[in-house]
């Protein structure tokens, strides 16, 4: 183990009045790197070493690329514009079949179903990006 | 165990790395578990058990983004990077308790000189800024050089340094009681 104070070239060294908390805490760095070193771990990582990736604490159980988050997030943008454009449309089918509610093809006309539509997939993709959070997809990659 | 020559790990790394070699990295994780097991341990302020899966963690996603490992970079530093961010992304979902560290009565039953220090800057530690901890553990129990330990925590290099003489300034406070007494 390399046990010296870390200070680099370009830095000067402390003087002599701080070298004790350097001696404390290089004291206190060895002592739990050596009560840190045993063979059971390195077993232990050897072991799942070849295991499928385990989920990440607290997020779903399958992985999503941060390519997928975007694209998710790309449409809801996209489905939410589109629904601010269609609700005129879709409010005019719906007071017409509230003036007749016996009439029920008034239900079926595209600008009301085409809302409904829009408006469930919105709220699905919105319930996914809530499960899924914006995390840190490239950990090990961009490091 | 037997200290390694950067020679020896370069070999390791290399069979590793582009043989895929188990063994190899076998190697690789005992030379360097002490470092990142013990700054994981400090960051989770001796949670032992948490900082022992975290570590885990970033041997198994080290291992399988080394074939993507640039050799510019040095080994340690990119190991490190992978486990500093582990605990980050830890610390996102389940935060830190604030304030000083609980020492587990197993761990206070034995009131040693060295149990106490550690109980001590356990709880110093707890008191600074996260930065300043973070830049003091990776110098000092992670052995990396100020450059390496920005490189670390994404941050530049004068900056590492500014949280560095600040952690120790408040650490020199904080620990005067262990300042020995010939000292001023």
């Amino acid at each position: 183990m390399n046990q010296t104070a870390p200070h680099t070239a370009s830095t000067p060294a402390q003087s002599p009045q701080d070298e004790w908390l350097d001696t404390l805490l290089l004291h206190d760095a060895q002592q739990t790197q050596e009560s840190c070193s045993d063979a059971d771990f390195v077993s232990a990582v050897m072991a799942d070493l070849d295991a499928p990736a385990k989920p990440a604490r607290g997020r779903p159980a399958y992985p999503v690329a941060a390519w997928a988050y975007r694209l998710l997030l790309g449409f809801e943008v996209l489905a939410l514009a589109a629904l601010c454009l269609s609700a005129p449309a879709a409010l005019k089918a719906w007071l017409s079949f509230a003036q007749s509610p016996l009439d029920l093809s008034g239900l079926l006309k595209p600008d009301l179903l085409g809302f409904m539509a829009g408006l469930t997939l919105v709220a699905l993709g919105a319930v996914e990006l809530a499960k899924t959070g914006q995390g840190d997809f490239s950990l090990a990659g961009d490091a | 165990m037997a200290p390694t020559t950067p020679v020896q790990e370069h070999e390791w790394l290399i069979q590793a790395q582009r043989d895929r070699n188990p063994q190899a990295f076998a190697k690789l994780v005992a030379a360097h578990q002490g470092r990142v097991r013990a700054v994981l341990r400090k960051l989770t302020r001796g949670q032992q058990a948490l900082a022992d899966e975290l570590a885990q963690d970033t041997f198994i996603k080290a291992w399988q983004a080394l074939p993507g490992f640039r050799q510019d970079a040095q080994w340690s530093t990119w190991l490190h990077r992978i486990a500093y961010l582990e605990f980050l992304q830890h610390l996102r979902h389940r935060p830190m308790a604030t304030g000083a560290a609980e020492a587990s009565p197993a761990t206070e039953a034995a009131a040693s000189p060295a149990h106490e220090l550690r109980l001590d800057l356990e709880k110093a530690l707890a008191q600074l800024h996260p930065l300043e901890t973070a830049a003091i553990l990776h110098c000092y129990h992670g052995g990396l050089s100020h450059s390496e330990a920005a490189e670390v925590l994404g941050l530049p290099l004068g900056t590492l340094k500014s949280h560095l003489a600040r952690g120790r300034s408040k650490l020199q406070q904080l620990l005067a009681d262990w300042r020995p007494a010939d000292q001023p």
